[in-house]
């Protein structure tokens, strides 16, 4: 981001300049430029319409205000509040295209001239009358479109190098290992073409013409949150790696954990008993949108409450490594619990296979444990011994960095904070599809929609940290690159007019025909901010 | 997210908070809080519209890193400030000396300031670098070498505006030189060449006027907006409205009242209506016929030999 100073410095800058220099020129014509004008619409096609119309009220009131000042106070605060807003909202409208923000600002700076002669008409009339207008507005017209190109060229270089120098700084004292400057540059011009936005709001590093990166804010988002997930959830008892949260593992000892079997690992995955227990009645557990159906755990995974243990995920690490490299039966009533890797390699994989457990021995407060949440850590086992694709998907930064708009609702709707991690739990399977199919969806909307064109950078098939798990991944994939064509609906010149994302809703249904409940959710996240 | 319910949510509060100051300032010009909000603007804007004619004259390059040379340097910098310091002045010294001219025929008690800032749009006000601490009060009136600038008509503690006589929105009371009708004048307002023509309008029918005839401020009550005496301009052509009881000319305005530079307000009027003292000597056409005069003998001279050659 630019610095916060920049704005008011440039406003106070014009006003000054204007009252003390412009004014007083003879110029051809008779007009002068109305400097103060063109710097607020330049800021707002650079900052967006909500700026826009805060710096536009701003700088008006400071132009009524300044000596000589005008008849009544708020007569420029109305006319440049109206011309920020509407240059804000016109450059968005106009999307990446620079020659067309420009065009419009000029459009822009051209209706509040003519606004705030007309105000001056219809408020002073003693002093300005049709005929001075005649002679004089259209010289003042052609003086401020001559000056527009030039202050928004300013604006937008001076206020990316002053963000260059910002982020260079804090790259040099290492608060975040992004890029070289040089090579975000780099990066910057390659992807102009994809930049949709002008507002700094969209900067991120890699952006456009505008982009005077929110970097900081932003790369440090993802990896605090990364840690955030690393931290409790992971290594949870049965977790392959070992890592065990303290409080958890003593109470896991007498769970046998079963689940699903993922592909590769093969840890898990089959039946398991019979009866059910509360948990296993959770639509999140059924089979049929079991990603770790793939395991071959097929059509019979139904985790048995009964059963000692309902999911692999669920056993404890040691306990249940050491306790058989035999692959076992699926258990049926109180057999020992069925564990086995049919495709799969995995370390855990032909382990568990004969612990039997009597379910009188489950402790109840196991069953809150089996929980999907729970579950989820015995994904993160699998990245978790990894460090290094994680490392590797954070580095290619921009899964990482686009995502900010999306913080809020990661939030609420689950603990996936990086893609890399959601794609290697897909993978890894144990996990019910529903249990994050509908955060996932969400957590992707923005960001993938903020990742338009960027694949090309990113690293080949990065995130498939738990090897298979394609079938959940790729339709999404696909999807990838069509969802930003809806979302960019919002920057029509029709939706503008209609004040909502029309086009891109109707986009959005007409290509993705059901799935128009996905949208509904993107556009409540605003997965254009 | 960003344009959608808080944007506009915040530019309407943005409007109806302008739209209610429009009105507040309309309904009550002299209000109080709003008074008090110009003043403060008015000193921010003012120091700086006042400091920064200073700090363009100190600009510099770039600096060196030897200390000697950078001291060499700060040196020339110096001497080329005071040097244009100096030639500034010169030009002011002029106009301050034209105007202490006017001011001493006329015997008015004027305070010098310069102009710092132009309004903007169709405002036709500048703003002067003293104000109420100054003893400036409003509806003074300000005046420069050349004739009369305008009236004071907002004053914060250390900036003055002066509404310009060729505002529209101005009538001057006037008299005619010689005789001393009555008339007023208006301005022409904003205009493409910069500087347009005033309009006389008499108050009598029985005024009779001509091209070349001078204008004065008339007196005013008690000496306000306007002090009597001050010069305005000069009738350049008649205008003949149909219908109209009295007449009306245009007049060319003393001062050029796009490039002022130093003004005087008078703050303190003269004892005395100086009628028109303080009106620049009147041009005769005396000259021009002195030279015709002489030429004609000699073309009566040539004219009675046509034929020089056999002649001489």
């Amino acid at each position: 981001m630019r610095k916060a100073w920049f704005a008011p410095v440039l406003i106070v800058a014009s006003i000054i300049l204007q009252l003390t220099v412009l004014n007083g020129l003879r110029l051809p014509g008779g007009g002068v430029p109305d400097a103060v004008l063109v710097v607020v619409a330049a800021l707002a096609v650079a900052d967006g319409p909500l700026a826009g119309a805060i710096v536009g009220f701003a700088a008006g009131l400071c132009l009524d205000l300044a000596p000589p000042g005008s008849l009544l106070v708020g007569q420029y605060a109305l006319v440049f509040c109206l011309a920020g807003f509407a240059a804000g909202r016109l450059s968005r409208a106009a999307g990446k295209s620079p020659l067309w923000s420009a065009v419009f600002m000029a459009i822009v700076v051209a209706a509040a001239e003519a606004l705030s002669t007309a105000l001056g008409l219809a408020l002073e009339p003693a002093q300005v009358t049709t005929a001075e207008v005649r002679e004089v507005l259209p010289a003042t017209i052609g003086y401020d479109l001559i000056l527009c190109p030039f202050v928004l060229y300013l604006v937008v270089v001076v206020g990316a190098l002053l963000a260059e120098g910002l982020s260079a700084g804090a790259v040099a004292a290492g608060v975040h290992g992004g890029p070289a400057p040089a090579q975000r540059a780099q990066q910057r011009r390659r992807q102009r073409p994809h930049e949709p936005r002008l507002r700094h709001a969209a900067a991120r590093s890699g952006d456009g013409w505008l982009s005077s990166g929110h970097e900081h804010y932003h790369r440090r988002q993802p990896a605090a949150r990364t840690r955030g997930r690393l931290r409790p959830a992971s290594g949870v008892a049965g977790s392959a790696s070992g890592l065990r949260h303290p409080g958890s593992v003593s109470r896991t000892p007498p769970s046998l954990r079963l689940a699903g079997g993922r592909r590769r690992d093969g840890a898990i995955g089959n039946p398991v008993g019979r009866n059910t227990v509360g948990w296993a009645e959770t639509p999140r557990w059924q089979p049929g949108r079991h990603p770790g159906m793939l395991a071959g755990a097929s059509r019979q995974f139904r985790p048995r409450g009964s059963q000692p243990g309902g999911s692999a995920t669920r056993q404890h690490s040691t306990f249940g490594v050491s306790a058989s490299t035999a692959p076992g039966r699926p258990g049926r009533g109180r057999t020992p619990i069925r564990f086995g890797g049919r495709r799969g390699d995995g370390a855990l994989g032909r382990a568990f296979g004969s612990a039997s457990l009597a379910p009188s021995r489950r402790p109840p407060a196991a069953v809150p444990r089996l929980r999907p949440g729970t579950s989820r850590s015995a994904l993160t086992i699998r990245s978790r011994p990894r460090p290094v694709p994680k490392v590797h998907f954070r580095t290619s930064s921009p899964p990482a960095a686009r995502r900010p708009a999306a913080v809020p609702r990661f939030r609420r709707s689950s603990t996936f904070r990086s893609p890399g991690t959601a794609y290697g739990l897909v993978s890894g399977g144990v996990l019910g599809q529903g249990t994050f199919r509908t955060p996932r969806r969400r957590a992707r909307v923005p960001r993938l929609r903020l990742a338009t064109g960027r694949r090309a950078s990113g690293p080949p098939g990065g995130g498939m940290l738990g090897g298979s798990g394609r079938s959940p991944l790729l339709g999404p994939r696909a999807r990838i690159g069509k969802q930003p064509r809806f979302g960019y609906g919002r920057r029509s010149l029709l939706s503008f007019l209609v004040g909502r994302r029309v086009g891109g809703r109707w986009l959005a249904r007409k290509r993705a025909g059901s799935r128009s409940r996905v949208w509904l959710i993107s556009k409540r996240t605003g997965g254009a901010g | 997210m960003r344009d959608t319910r808080r944007t506009r949510l915040v530019l309407v509060v943005l409007l109806v908070v302008a739209l209610a100051l429009i009105a507040l300032d309309y309904s009550d010009g002299s209000n109080s809080a709003l008074r008090s909000v110009r003043n403060a603007v008015g000193d921010v804007f003012g120091g700086a519209e006042h400091g920064t004619g200073t700090v363009a004259r100190f600009f510099s390059g770039g600096s060196s890193s030897a200390s000697q040379v950078k001291s060499l340097q700060e040196q020339v910098v110096k001497l080329r400030a005071e040097l244009a310091g100096a030639q500034l002045s010169k030009s002011d010294l002029q106009q301050l000396r034209k105007l202490l001219l006017l001011a001493g025929a006329a015997q008015y008690r004027v305070l010098a300031a310069s102009v710092i800032a132009v309004g903007t749009g169709y405002q036709q006000t500048v703003t002067v670098d003293v104000g109420s601490s100054n003893g400036v009060t409003t509806d003074e009136t300000v005046l420069n070498g050349e004739g009369l600038v305008g009236r004071v008509i907002s004053v914060t503690p250390s900036t003055a505006t002066v509404l310009l006589a060729d505002s529209r929105a101005e009538v001057v009371g006037a008299a005619v030189a010689p005789s001393g009708q009555l008339g007023s004048v208006t301005g022409p307002g904003v205009t493409a060449s910069g500087s347009g023509l005033m309009r006389l309008q008499m108050l009598s029918s029985a005024a009779v006027l001509k091209p070349g005839q001078e204008l004065v401020t008339s007196a005013s009550e008690h000496d306000r907006p306007f002090v009597p005496g001050v010069p305005i301009g000069v009738i350049t052509k008649l205008v003949s409205v149909n219908g109209a009881l009295t007449e009306a000319a245009e007049v060319r305005p003393f001062v050029d009242f796009t490039a002022l530079g130093i003004v005087g307000v008078v703050i303190v009027p003269p004892k005395h209506d100086p009628r028109f003292s303080a009106l620049p000597p009147l041009p005769h056409p005396g000259p021009t016929v002195t030279v015709t005069v002489t030429a004609r003998p000699r073309t009566a001279a040539a004219g009675s030999s046509p034929n020089p050659t056999p002649g001489g």
